[in-house]
Parts: C-alpha cells; sequence; structure tokens
C-alpha cells in the first residue's frame, strides 16, 4: 500500500508539473497582447490626460497636500511609507507639466507601439509616481493600469498592430529577409497573458470580497447609496424609487448582481465554456456600475482587461482577420497572419 | 523577440531557467495574493507580511491597492459624500468676524464625476470626515489635511488666514417614508442634510509656518448638528 501511495503521489507530481508547464510556458499568439496594449496604453493617456486641468493643485510639490503631509498622513494610518518614490516629490508647480506631458507621450508611443517596452516601462513609472505622490487619493484604475503595464512589457506586445513592428518588417525586407521574426508564438507572450489573467482573477476576488464586509452590499440597497450622493453621482438614477416596489428589486438585483458576478468570476472564467458569456456579463455588469460609480476608465479598464481569456480568435476576428491565427499553441512557429 | 522569448518547442527551454522562472512566478503571485487578500482586513500574520516582508515589492509596483476603496460604499453614515470648504481672509493677525472675506472656496470646485478628478477631492474630504467622527476620531490627521489643505489655497488666494471646513452630506433612505423630521424628501440637497464635522482656523504666522487650531467641538459649531444624525428613522435601516 505504501508504495502504490508512493507511486500515485510521483504520478500526481508528475500530471501537476505537466499541467504548470503546460499553464506557464506553451509559447502564445502574441495578438491579444498587442491589441491589450493599445487599449491599456490609451486608458493612460487619457488617464494621465484627466489629471491635467488639477495637476499643479495636486501633484506639485506645493501642492494641496505637500510631500509631507502624505508622509504624516500615512505615518498615521500606520502605512509603511518607504517604499513610496515618486520624482513628483521634488517637482514644483509648472515643472510638474514638463513630465506630465512626457508620460502622456509615452503612454501614446506605448499604444502606438513605438519603442514599445521602453515606452511602457515609462507609462508604469509615471503611473506609479502619480500614485505614491499621494496614495491616499489614488484611483481605483492605478492598480490595475499597474499590473497591465507591467506584464504588458514583459510580452512582446509590440509584435503586431504597432509601429516597431512595421518598422522591423520594413528593415527585414530592404535586408531582403523574410520580416516573420516578430510573429511567431512566444512563451513570454503566454507568461504575460496568464500573468494577467491569474492576477486579474484575484483582483475581481478582492473586489468581491472587499464588498462582503458591508451590510448594504447584503441587504441589497448599496446601489441606492451610490445613487443617493447627490454630489459625487455622475447621473441622477434616483427616479428608481418611483417606480415603488419594482425599482426597489431593480436597485436589490442590481447590487446583488455586481457581488455574486465579481465573486464568481474568478472561478468560473477557468471554465472555457463560460468564459464568452462571463467577459459579456462583465462588460453589462461593470458597466451598469460606471453609471453609479462614474468611473468610467476604471470600468473600460475591466472590460477591456476581461477580454484577455478569450482564444486569439476573437482577437483576429476582431480585426476583421476571422479564420486567420498562428499555428496552435506549443508548435513550432508559422506565420498564417500578414 | 524572436530568441528566448518565442523558442517554440513544447519541450523547449532550458530547464534549470524554467525552473527558476516557475519559482519567480510563484514567489511573485503568493505576494500578490497575500496583498489581495488583505486589502480590506488583516490578521497580525497578513500585516507583518504585507506591510514588512512584501511592501518593498507589491507597495512599490501598486500591487497591493490598500488604500483604495472598491467596495464604493459599506452603508455607513461615514460613506456619505463629504466636501471641504475654505474660507479666505486677507489678515492672519485679525480675528475673521473683523474683516471681510476675500473668497469662499468649495472643493471640488470643477471637473467631472466621470473622470475621476472630482473623486479625489472627495476621498480627502471623505478621509477628513471620517477622522473629525468621534468613534473613529484622530485630530493630527484632521489638522494635518486642514493646514495642508488651506496652505495652498491661501497662496493661490494671496490670503493670511482661513477657516476650513468639511461638511458631510446625508444621502437619502431610497423609502423615503422612513425619514427623519426636518429633512425634506423632495430635497435631497436641502441644507438640513448637511453637517458640518469639522472646522479649523488656519493662519500663517509671522514665521511664515502654517498653523491650525480646531475650532470646538462639533456640537458648538454647527448648529444643524441636531440634523446631522443620519436622516433615517431605524440605524439599521
Amino acid at each position: 500500500m505504501p508504495a502504490a501511495s508512493g507511486k500515485a503521489d510521483i504520478t500526481a507530481m508528475e500530471a501537476f508539473g505537466r499541467g504548470w508547464n503546460r499553464f506557464w510556458f506553451t509559447p502564445a499568439d502574441p495578438l491579444p497582447a498587442c491589441v491589450l496594449r493599445i487599449a491599456v496604453g490609451l486608458i493612460a493617456a487619457a488617464h494621465f490626460a484627466c489629471l491635467s486641468p488639477e495637476l499643479d493643485r495636486w501633484y506639485a510639490s506645493d501642492g494641496l497636500l505637500t510631500p509631507a503631509a502624505v508622509q504624516r498622513l500615512l505615518e498615521l494610518s500606520e502605512e509603511p511609507v518607504h517604499y513610496r518614490f515618486s520624482y513628483l516629490t521634488y517637482l514644483a508647480s509648472g515643472e510638474v507639466r514638463i513630465v506630465h506631458i512626457a508620460a502622456i507621450v509615452a503612454a501614446t508611443l506605448f499604444a502606438l507601439g513605438l519603442l514599445t517596452r521602453l515606452s511602457g516601462a515609462v507609462t508604469l513609472l509615471a503611473v506609479l509616481a502619480y500614485v505614491h505622490r499621494i496614495p491616499i487619493v489614488a484611483g481605483s484604475l492605478d492598480p490595475l493600469l499597474a499590473f497591465l503595464l507591467a506584464y504588458l512589457c514583459i510580452a512582446p506586445s509590440g509584435a503586431y498592430l504597432s509601429l516597431d513592428g512595421l518598422l522591423f518588417r520594413r528593415r527585414a525586407e530592404a535586408a531582403g529577409k523574410s520580416p516573420s521574426g516578430p510573429l511567431e508564438p512566444s512563451i513570454l507572450a503566454n507568461i504575460a497573458l496568464r500573468l494577467i489573467q491569474v492576477h486579474f482573477a484575484m483582483f475581481c476576488l478582492m473586489m468581491g470580497l472587499s464588498k462582503l464586509y458591508g451590510d448594504a452590499w447584503w441587504d441589497g440597497n448599496a446601489i441606492w447609496i451610490l445613487l443617493a450622493q447627490t454630489q459625487s453621482r455622475p447621473l441622477d438614477l434616483t427616479a428608481l424609487r418611483r417606480m415603488g416596489r419594482a425599482g426597489e428589486y431593480i436597485i436589490n438585483v442590481w447590487t446583488h448582481a455586481t457581488v455574486y458576478f465579481e465573486l464568481a468570476f474568478p472561478v468560473l472564467i477557468w471554465n472555457r465554456r463560460a468564459r464568452p458569456l462571463l467577459v459579456c456579463i462583465g462588460a453589462l455588469v461593470w458597466t451598469a456600475l460606471v453609471l453609479v460609480t462614474g468611473q468610467l476608465l476604471f470600468g473600460l479598464a475591466l472590460i477591456v482587461t476581461s477580454t484577455v481569456y478569450l482564444p486569439p480568435a476573437f482577437f483576429y476576428a476582431l480585426l476583421g482577420r476571422r479564420g486567420e491565427s498562428l499555428s496552435p499553441q506549443g508548435s513550432t512557429a508559422s506565420a498564417t497572419a500578414s | 523577440m524572436a530568441s528566448a522569448g518565442s523558442k517554440p518547442s513544447g519541450d523547449g527551454g532550458d530547464a534549470g531557467l524554467r525552473s527558476i522562472v516557475s519559482l519567480l512566478l510563484f514567489i511573485h503571485l503568493f505576494c500578490v495574493a497575500v496583498v489581495l487578500a488583505s486589502n480590506f482586513r488583516r490578521s497580525a500574520l497578513q500585516n507583518e507580511l504585507v506591510t514588512r516582508i512584501f511592501a518593498p515589492y507589491t507597495q512599490f509596483f501598486d500591487f497591493d491597492p490598500n488604500l483604495t476603496p472598491y467596495y464604493y460604499t459599506l452603508g455607513r453614515e461615514s460613506d456619505d459624500d463629504a466636501t471641504i470648504t475654505v474660507d479666505l481672509y486677507a489678515d492672519a493677525d485679525k480675528p475673521v468676524a473683523a474683516q471681510s472675506q476675500i473668497s469662499s472656496i468649495k472643493l471640488p470646485d470643477g471637473g467631472s464625476n466621470w473622470l475621476g478628478d472630482r473623486k479625489r477631492y472627495f476621498r480627502l474630504a471623505h478621509l477628513m470626515a471620517f477622522r473629525a467622527d468621534q468613534e473613529t476620531e484622530n485630530e493630527d490627521t484632521t489638522s494635518e489635511i486642514a493646514r495642508s489643505v488651506a496652505a495652498r489655497l491661501m497662496r493661490e488666494g494671496q490670503a493670511r488666514r482661513a477657516v476650513v471646513r468639511c461638511t458631510r452630506r446625508s444621502s437619502q433612505p431610497l423609502d423615503l417614508t422612513t425619514l427623519r423630521p426636518g429633512y425634506p424628501p423632495d430635497r435631497p440637497t436641502d441644507p438640513a442634510y448637511d453637517a458640518t464635522v469639522y472646522e479649523a482656523d488656519v493662519w500663517i504666522d509671522e514665521d511664515n509656518q502654517v498653523q491650525a487650531l480646531k475650532r470646538s467641538s462639533r456640537a458648538e459649531v454647527a448648529p444643524r448638528q441636531t440634523g446631522a444624525q443620519a436622516p433615517n428613522k431605524g440605524a439599521g435601516s
């Protein structure tokens, strides 16, 4: 018996090892990472642009919360302060604008796919600089952008739909070589996409779990409370109250659906058949959440990120190249995509 | 791009490199899982891991969204909208009653609720209001915010004295029959719903240092304070 058990353990370990290797180290088509790069770059550029009107007031060293005040507030909330570095700490009103423009340019270059890894790293550095300058008021979008940018810098996300790819092919053609280099399936693309998938699943779980602490998310009133905030709500949807009991039920369903979806998503998304349905429901749930929270870019980023679970064929179809794709994962490269 | 990153074979790649990458992936995802799982509440063990051991990595890369409220509301009175108003005065040495007001700035003073720019002001005001509440009071936090915000606005407005006021607006319940008397059901923006939760005098002294002095207890500074409780009749409703 012990011998049989030991053999079974070894087999289980081997199976786990094979599964691990298949999950992380199977070469994957970089196209999903490239499409995601464009979306993330544009969202990051829009995010920076949204900071522009109040830039000096918030982020200059002589802003509403000075670096010393931020440090003191973090200490008072017993947050560690030593690992927060921001170059904005050293820049006064006016100077901040120069690096801010550089951040917008970097995010735009990342979306365009020019010097992709470098522009991605600079965009990430800029996102982190705004977060660390005043973490107390950092928005919901920043942590999502941070990990998306970090992982997309790992992937060859400039392989397709990018100026880098265009320049590479031009150079290869000029040299009389086959310009098929960047179109190969890539292990790095797979690692990056898998990291995004796993991290995003945990992120959704965290969003769902944090809501469970509040009574309002249990008794179905959380959405109403957000709608009733006369100063911060983006839309006045309080007319739902005039619908009487039906309105109350709509609010209850809206509240419960948000929590249940965020708790179910990280579990069910790993089921191949459930994926398209979950991505569609996610688009609905997060759009509905944008209507009450007003976090437009965050909602957009959630919807865009959820597509990372879809197969490359979806992205080819999105580009009007239905039926095209690289050879199946794990096989040698063959660039069927032009 | 076509080198190590695109080694195509299923069995391919250096096994040693693969082991190292696997270890790094495991460590990374373990750190991320722990910080995300403890985003809202932490055990002593999680606190030790998150704030001491993982912090140089997870905090620097913002993998730890500890200060971001992804719950949006927990249904507490303290989750209602709060704003900061700063009244500016020219002379630091005269009391505000003895001089005319230069201007009054209510934050947020512009922007859109769709794009997040107003959210930063609400988050700051929310923190101030939360730390002004009796159960979670922390005068160091409120005075630090008051001084820093007023210092910037005094500089913008060429003023040397300011009164900083944090006001919370209670939200209406879904069922209006549960409203307390005195809260107009048809006007959710009526001043009756507003309660001043913190008020302080801030001025620039002769050494150019910004000083803050909380005015007095909330009951004394806000005549409407009797109406500052949640407008619902039942606490749990």
